[in-house]
């Protein structure tokens, strides 16, 4: 519904330059009503000029601060420019656009205010080269429609909001970090730091050091202060992966930050105060490592505070080909090509595939894939060798052996792979006496393994 | 009897639903409406505000923008969405009661 009469720019001259510039130019009058749209505004947007004159701008552009501080009115309240406020739009497909926004009034040729001009700019390239540097992931970087994700949505803002420990735990490739990224920029730290540690990277020895820091004249080689993690991360998070790897002795030290808040760097006298969430994440059972005496059981429960169990790939296949046309989009942008789709038979291939490395395995796959395409469809010869034999080696299966048998045998398989053969607790998963396991496993020839 | 969820701003439907903080709740049964009921939120981020629409379990919502990871959301949870639509809220409940809501497709 046209809302007012526009007011075209009637200058050609002036139309035809502002056509031809790449940032989006949008004129309205003291109402707020479009009055000119020049072709650039119509890209970012998506938007036909002929649709967007003589409507409000607000109902246009869709700007997450259109509605609490709209720079265009600012500028016609105050008489003052707006330059280069970041904010972001709602394009009409659903995406949201990022860009940078400048205000300023229009006056006529006797310096009446007539009424204001936008100017806007695209930064959805940046925004995404900015987001794998520095990594801001946030919960809508997350793709999953599947309802085991969709559960764990439902409960993210609480998790956000509070400050209470949290343990992600979930298989190799399923995201841990994707999601301590999510809570920690969804929540009141996210201004702070977030400082990841991979436990099992960092040996032994130096753990301590590199967590708590350390004061000059601590050991030989200290020369000077050095800050540790917990220190780097103050006021924000820090995210140790693979939280099963740290050694007891230090496990000692950790259980003392989470308790007292508090820490000595190495050799120092006095405490520091430490200012930090903390979200652990592993791909162990702990519960398991605590009964094996590997893992303390109170630093157990004072990680466990907020569990998140992430699902593997297998359990959310459904989300297999939103992931492929993600990565697809992905590595057009990082390789520029125009790959639009993988062919049926991959697609196929690719939701029955097991997927021991998870969203990670199937990302390697895609790019893997990207490399040998040289056509607009990734087609089954473009697949790694191993995925291809994978199949071969089904199909083969297939046609020797009973699917029921060679099903179970596949659950006892992974189910002992992923209890490192620990035939009590696979056992105990599968809610079979350890007896049944054991004829099962020598039945299916697994107990040479 | 349905309920309608409307995210408003001045009286008009606001321009984004996940940026907006008021709401119209409006039950309506034959085509009348029984209910009007206006709702505040301050949502602290976007999952929590969908948490909250959620939680409401309106049938339809009537809105201009909307993310298509809320369109996802919505469709999952079985709601009804009447996206796009901007213009006076009154004149808007009208014409969806009359069956003449134009969905504006740019």
């Amino acid at each position: 519904m046209k809302t007012k009469t526009s007011k075209s720019l009637t200058n050609t001259h002036a139309e035809l330059i502002l056509d031809n510039v790449a940032d989006g130019v949008f004129t309205v009058d003291e109402n707020l009503v479009i009055t000119y749209f020049n072709k650039a505004a119509e890209k970012i947007t998506g938007m036909p000029r002929e649709n967007v004159l003589g409507e409000y701008c607000f109902d246009v552009l869709r700007s997450n601060i259109c509605e609490t501080e709209c720079p265009i009115r600012f500028s016609l309240e105050t008489g003052q420019d707006v330059i280069d406020k970041r904010e972001n739009i709602l394009r009409i497909d659903g995406k949201k656009i990022p860009i940078t926004i400048s205000a300023a009034i229009v006056k006529d040729n006797k310096g009446n205010m007539i009424g204001g001009v936008e100017t806007f700019r695209d930064l959805s390239k940046i925004e995404a080269l900015e987001k794998e540097i520095h990594k801001k992931y946030t919960f809508e970087d997350i793709i999953s429609k599947n309802h085991k994700v969709m559960q764990i949505f439902s409960i993210l803002p609480n998790i956000s909001e509070s400050d209470s420990s949290v343990l992600i735990q979930g298989a190799s490739g399923t995201g841990k970090e994707l999601f301590a990224r999510a809570i920690h920029n969804l929540s009141l730290r996210k201004d702070g730091p977030f400082i990841a540690v991979n436990c099992s990277a960092l040996p032994d020895t130096l753990i301590e050091s590199e967590l708590f820091g350390y004061v000059k004249g601590a050991f030989t080689d200290a020369v000077k202060n050095k800050p540790g993690r917990f220190e780097l991360a103050k006021g924000g998070t820090i995210f140790l992966d693979e939280i099963d790897s740290i050694p007891l002795s230090t496990q000692v030290k950790l259980l003392r930050v989470l308790q007292e808040k508090e820490f000595e760097p190495l050799g120092a006298t006095q405490t520091v105060k430490a200012d930090v969430r903390v979200i652990s994440a592993t791909k162990d059972d702990l519960k398991r490592l605590v009964r094996q005496g590997k893992f303390r059981d109170d630093l157990f429960y004072r990680l466990d505070v907020v569990k998140i169990e992430l699902p593997t790939l297998r359990e959310r296949r459904d989300d297999i080909p939103l992931l492929i046309q993600h990565f697809i989009e992905k590595y057009n942008h990082h390789m520029h090509k125009a790959i639009t789709k993988v062919s049926d038979e991959v697609m196929q291939i690719l939701l029955n595939f097991s997927f021991e490395g998870n969203i990670r395995q199937l990302e390697n796959i895609i790019e893997h894939a990207f490399v040998m395409c040289q056509t607009e469809k990734i087609e089954i010869e473009h697949l790694p060798p191993e995925i291809i034999n994978t199949r071969s080696q089904k199909e083969v299966n297939l046609q020797t052996e009973i699917p029921l048998k060679e099903s179970e045998r596949h659950t006892i398989l992974e189910t002992l792979e992923k209890h490192h053969w620990d035939t009590l607790e696979t056992s105990i998963e599968l809610k079979i006496h350890r007896s049944t396991l054991w004829r099962k496993m020598k039945k299916y020839g697994l107990l040479q393994k | 009897m349905k309920t309608i969820l409307i995210p408003v701003f001045n009286k008009r439907i606001s321009s984004r639903l996940d940026c907006t903080e008021n709401f119209q709740l409006i039950k309506v049964d034959n085509d009348s409406v029984k209910s009007i009921e206006t709702v505040k939120h301050l949502a602290k981020n976007q999952l929590a505000e969908l948490n909250f629409i959620l939680s409401i379990k309106p049938d339809t919502i009537i809105c201009n923008g909307i993310t298509d990871f809320y369109t996802n959301e919505f469709s999952k949870n079985r709601i009804s969405v009447i996206p796009w639509v901007h213009g006076q809220l009154e004149e808007v409940v009208q014409n969806f009661l009359t069956g003449k809501l134009a969905i504006k497709n740019y």
